[in-house]
């Protein structure tokens, strides 16, 4: 691709959400609901097209010559050995995978917001947070330079942030926003120092991208302590950004906010950012084999964790939320053990399933008028049958049934997990596990919403959401069922088998890095069909328990072990251990400070040394009695004692 | 146009101002005022001009072989005989370093005299007077290089701050003020024996030439002294002495902790359009201080005594940011946040390399901005609720939308938000001090995550969750303090996106005064041979 396209893509993939955002929030009150709902999600259809664009740029030129940076403008420049930063942006199959991603789903997510917020009093609030999002993305894919990317990162954040606090008179909102924010700093902070270990231990003094990958092997030695830490610390920002332990709290409060910021921004695109970050680091990550161990392992433990935890929760949106937590630790896994396109594989059709499921879920919940309780619906297949099905569509990819979406790419990163990563293969049982837990709690949800009995009377008055809202849930329901094998198998005439595969690998293998050997065919063979039967195993068991209820999922809580599922419940007590053991002290500590410490210490001697003027001039106001004889008096002591000193000292 | 005193100019408008003020009936409030907006826009228009005349890669000037045997880079530079008698010269000159100070004095003072209330003040005319002689001895203070000078300006500063504070406030102003100026006056008076030692040891007064001026102490000290001793204990040497005397000076103006406690109550009982100058510039003196004199004349103790610097930065980072998350008076969650952004600002200086000094000389611009509007939003809302207590008052987004959008913005500049001002010159502080140890950078890192929690504290604790009474009967802001406030707000944003002109300016000095904190410092053993 040509500098001057890519240029110009990137710089209208910024503009045009940039546009939006500030169009709706000057302009949107004003000139009103329809300019709101054509520019918000118009602007990100103008990004898809111009991502496409992208796409069939790359995919004409040659597999080496995909990979196009181009150097914007300087943003700041301290000279040589300083800090410099330029505005540059590197456009290749990884980067335009993500355009793909956030501007295609994003627009479906924003054209169903239009049906979603439409009872809301400012929508030109929420269109303009939700365009300022889509920038800020576009800004973090894009970036081919270290502090642009940071700063494409915290903005992610900070539109997050000002999502969820979107109710603001609700105080538990007001207070995910806070704990989100809070949280990401701390991610924000951890990809700050390493930045600086890269900058200051480089042969090369620079941020920019494509420059540390180049230099980045001369640098640091495979395995060395340096490097280790580099990638620890980016993976506690990916930690932080995608929900992973011990940094996940945030993401179910997150819930709080308005249902499409839920599919679009916890679900689809920003805590996937997390997964992009470590496949964008690969080279450094590939140098450091320990750092790499202990992402697979943080990723299938918070996978194992929030299936686990999923199994309990009532709230409908929770439970997806601690879904996508766990397929989130999947695809972490998968960076983690270095199958980096196996990762991407899922997050892109896990973006699509996923903002599907929080989108029909949309529907139940705004027939229901918000309510979120799963105990109080039930058969809903009635009255939402078409909302049903494609929620239905969207569970059977989560759960990873064959020929929808999930069902590939998950196998595909379970089964190279089979021969790769640390103790292998055991991650893989674990995964395996997994996959009856996501059957488990996919199907659990969707017989408790959808089939039974009705519980409440406005069950009976739901109905099937408008077309704004059902069009794009359609369309997401027939990409969760065609996509895996269309990007496996290929389609005749269109798109040749392996298509993504053979389209990211360029990326991975450019820079020294190696692509993971796949394994034997009857190893493959064998891994998926274990992995399909876990899955089969825990839908049915969903059926027999939650729809059958032979013998009922109550019974069957009651045999589990009380410790299970106390911690299922109380999503194994992190909110209260983190409460206990951070914010708690330093808000004490603060209160002390404030309390005894600032007053008595700090200011303590400053009074002191105002008192003691005090009592000098109240002690010597005494001498000053205005008497002619007392002064005189006085002065005659004085210089006679004057006089003997002298006398003294003369001597 | 070379030979216009453009420094003399810029540093004797405001007086002139204050001059043709007295001309003026006290009774005409909206003359009064007109005057201190025009006197304040004419300032920053000269300093406008000063900025783009201003050459970002300036002829150093060499004195000698090696490479730190430079004298420092001024422009506009004027120099004439003040008492000769004594070598006391009047000579000002603008570098990198003081070029955006003096931007950020132009523009905190037309903001003040902007955000005046003419309506509301009580003896404005005296008000505005004060003021202009304030703006003219900051002016003075950035501008003079000759050190008498300098002093000169750096106590008359407290002057006119004097009856500011004292005269203009809420109720305790007397003993806030009392602390300020005594605080002030004790470290000041240091740092004028250091002066004298100085002088009149440097090898310019044994040659027969005495001279206050910065470039020839700097270039001439004096030779190297043993350490005093006091019952045969070493204590420090002589120059060491005189650098801590200026450090305390300097240390109490900015302030850094354990030196703080006059701040939080000065700033509690300041009306905010005094707060945008008082806050925005003064403070920044300090730290001016520790740039110019600081590292110029004391390159051997500050890199004895950098560790305890650094320390000291670290501990205003953390204890100013933990104390602001547990303030109930909005105004004092706002002066502890102070205290922790000068700390990260010393903390850059102290870092003794290029990324530091450029973050610190940036982030100082960046604060005087910020911190002024802060004080402003929060006096806003005080005066419309009635009340600073943060408790008080909850759910103003639906009150004041726009103030809400705008306080969105400077809350975002004051926790250091990627995309923003601060954040530029927060990372370049950070890689500078982590370069210096990465320790530092780590815990100034947590710094960052306190900040982030007491300003969503502050904005979300006013802003959100259901309205309490107290603000039922708020409303927005106006067209006039809108004015105020969005070319602030634009100036955060605007820095954030661009910073590159801010960093070409300052890059111009900041190295150099790397070069001179780098100078070698006598060793001991040195001093014992022969």
């Amino acid at each position: 691709m040509s500098a001057t396209l890519a240029g110009t893509l990137a710089i209208l993939l910024f503009a045009l959400p940039l546009a939006g955002c500030l169009g709706n929030a000057l302009l949107g009150e004003r000139l009103g609901r329809r300019f709101v709902n054509i520019v918000g999600p118009g602007v990100v259809l103008g990004g898809f097209v111009c991502a496409v664009i992208a796409l069939v740029a790359l995919l004409g030129a040659h597999e080496d010559a995909r990979s196009t940076t181009v150097h914007l403008w300087t943003w700041f420049d301290l000279g040589p050995g300083a800090l410099r930063v330029g505005v540059d942006i590197t456009l290749d199959p990884l980067s335009v995978l993500m355009c793909l991603v956030i501007t295609g789903v994003g627009f479906l997510i924003h054209w169903y917001a239009v049906g979603y917020m439409e009872h809301d009093e400012s929508p030109w609030r929420f269109f303009s947070y939700m365009n300022l999002f889509i920038f800020s993305m576009l800004l973090l894919v894009l970036s081919a330079d270290m502090v642009i990317l940071i700063i494409g990162w915290a903005l992610v954040a900070l539109s997050s942030y000002l999502l969820i606090g979107y109710y603001y008179d609700r105080p538990s909102a007001v207070l995910a926003a806070r704990k989100a924010f809070v949280t990401q700093v701390i991610g924000d902070v951890a990809l700050v120092i390493a930045a600086f270990m890269i900058v200051t231990n480089l042969s090369v003094r620079s941020l920019n991208l494509p420059t540390i990958f180049h230099y980045a092997g001369a640098s640091f030695p495979h395995g060395g302590a340096l490097v280790t830490g580099i990638c620890v610390l980016l993976a506690i920002g990916a930690f932080a950004k995608s929900a992973q332990f011990p940094l996940h709290t945030w993401l179910p409060d997150a819930m709080e906010g308005p249902t499409p910021v839920s599919a679009l921004i916890h679900a689809a695109t920003m805590v996937t950012a997390g997964v992009y970050l470590i496949a964008r680091f690969h080279t450094l990550f590939d140098l450091a084999p320990i750092a790499q161990g202990l992402v697979a392992c943080v990723g299938i433990g918070t996978a194992v964790m929030a299936g686990i935890i999923a199994l309990s929760q009532i709230d409908i949106k929770r439970v997806i939320a601690y879904s996508t937590m766990s397929q989130i630790g999947l695809m972490i896994f998968a960076v983690g053990i270095g199958a980096y396109s196996a990762g991407m594989f899922h997050f892109a059709t896990h973006a699509v399933f996923k903002a599907l499921l929080f989108m029909a879920a949309g529907n139940v919940i705004h027939a229901l008028h918000d309510e979120q309780d799963i105990r109080l619906m039930g058969g809903l297949g009635l009255t939402m049958r078409t909302t049903e099905r494609c929620f239905l569509a969207g569970s059977l990819a989560l759960a990873g049934i064959p020929i929808w979406a999930g069902f590939f790419s998950k196998e595909e990163l379970l089964g190279l997990g089979f021969n790769h990563g640390p103790a292998a293969p055991i991650l893989y049982f674990v995964g395996v596990g997994i996959n009856v837990l996501t059957g488990l709690y996919t199907f659990r949800l969707f017989f408790t919403v959808f089939r039974g009995e009705p519980k409440t009377a406005r069950t009976y008055a739901a109905h099937e959401a408008p077309p704004t809202m059902l069009v794009p849930v359609g369309i997401l329901a027939v990409l969760s069922t065609v996509i895996g094998w269309a990007l496996l198998f290929g389609i005749p005439g269109v798109v040749g088998p392996f298509i993504l595969g053979s389209f990211l690998d360029p990326v991975f293998t450019a820079d020294g890095g190696r692509l993971l050997t796949e394994p034997g065919h009857l190893t493959a063979l064998l891994t998926v069909l274990l992995g399909t039967a876990g899955s089969l195993v825990g839908s049915g068991l969903a059926y027999e328990w939650w729809y059958q209820h032979r013998p009922d999922a109550q019974v069957i809580a009651g045999k589990v072990p009380r410790v299970l599922t106390q911690l299922s419940l109380h999503k194994f007590y992190f909110d209260e251990i983190y409460d206990a053991i951070l914010v708690r002290p330093v808000r004490t500590l603060a209160r002390r400070l404030r309390d005894v410490v600032e007053p008595e210490y700090a200011d303590g001697w400053v009074e002191a040394v105002g008192r003691a003027t005090a009592w000098m001039s109240d002690t010597f106001r005494v001498l000053q009695t205005g008497r002619l004889r007392d002064y005189a008096t006085g002065m005659l002591v004085a210089a006679g004692a004057f006089v003997v000193v002298l006398a003294v000292l003369v001597r | 146009m070379t030979n216009i005193p453009w420094l003399t100019i810029t540093l004797v408008m405001p007086l002139g101002a204050a001059i043709l003020l007295q001309l003026i009936p006290r009774n005409d409030r909206a003359a009064v005022k007109a005057l201190a907006v025009l006197s304040t826009l004419a300032t920053a228009g000269v300093v406008t001009g000063l900025l783009i005349a201003f050459n970002q890669h300036p002829p150093i000037p060499a004195v000698g072989p090696r490479p730190q045997d430079t004298a420092l880079a001024f422009q506009f530079e004027e120099i004439h005989s003040w008492i000769p008698a004594i070598g006391a010269t009047y000579h000002l000159g603008l570098d990198g370093l003081s070029a955006w100070l003096l931007a950020l004095d132009a523009a905190v003072f037309l903001l003040g005299a902007v955000a005046i209330s003419s309506r509301t003040t009580e003896r404005l005319k005296f008000y505005i007077g004060l003021m202009l002689v304030t703006q003219a001895a900051t002016i003075g203070v950035l501008l003079s290089v000759d050190m008498l000078l300098f002093y000169f300006f750096w106590e008359g500063m407290l002057v006119p701050l004097y009856f500011l504070l004292a005269n203009y406030g809420d109720r305790d102003r007397g003993r806030a003020t009392l602390k300020f100026i005594g605080y002030t006056v004790a470290g000041s008076l240091l740092m004028l024996i250091a002066i004298i030692y100085l002088y009149v040891h440097s090898q310019a007064a044994a040659l027969g030439h005495p001279s206050f001026d910065l470039q020839v102490l700097m270039l001439a000290p004096g030779p190297a002294q043993a350490p005093i001793t006091f019952l045969n204990i070493q204590l420090l040497t002589p120059i060491q002495f005189a650098f801590v005397a200026f450090a305390l000076a300097f240390a109490i103006k900015v302030p850094l902790v354990p030196f703080h406690t006059w701040l939080p109550e000065s700033y509690a009982n300041c009306p905010p359009a005094t707060l945008t100058f008082f806050a925005g510039i003064v403070s920044k003196l300090g730290a001016f201080g520790f740039i110019r004199y600081g590292l110029t004349l004391f390159p051997g103790p500050v890199h004895d005594f950098q560790w305890i610097l650094e320390g000291i930065a670290i501990l205003s980072i953390l204890y100013g940011a933990m104390l602001a998350l547990v303030q109930s008076d909005i105004k004092r969650v706002v002066a502890y946040s102070s205290i922790s952004h000068l700390g990260f600002v010393t903390l850059g200086i102290f870092a003794l390399n290029v990324n530091g000094i450029n973050g610190a000389i940036i982030q100082m611009v960046n604060h005087g901005i910020v911190i002024a509007a802060l004080f402003l939003v929060v006096g806003y809302i005080e005066a419309r609720a009635g009340t600073r207590d943060l408790h008080e008052i909850a759910g103003l987004e639906k009150r004041m939308p726009w103030l809400y959008a705008l306080f969105l913005v400077i809350t975002l500049a004051g926790l250091g938000m990627p995309g923003m001002n601060t954040f530029v010159g927060e990372f370049t502080i950070m890689l500078g001090a982590f370069q210096a140890s990465p320790l530092l950078a780590v815990l100034a890192g947590m710094g960052v995550v306190l900040a982030c929690w007491y300003m969503l504290r502050l904005h979300q604790g006013l802003m959100h969750d259901p309205l309490t009474p107290a603000a039922e009967k708020v409303s927005d802001i106006g067209a006039a303090e809108r004015l105020v406030l969005l070319p602030m707000a634009g100036l955060m944003i605007l820095i954030g996106v661009y910073p590159k002109p801010i960093g070409d300016i300052s890059k111009a000095s900041a190295s150099q005064y790397v070069v001179r904190a780098s100078v070698p410092p006598p060793s001991l053993s040195s001093l014992n041979a022969p």
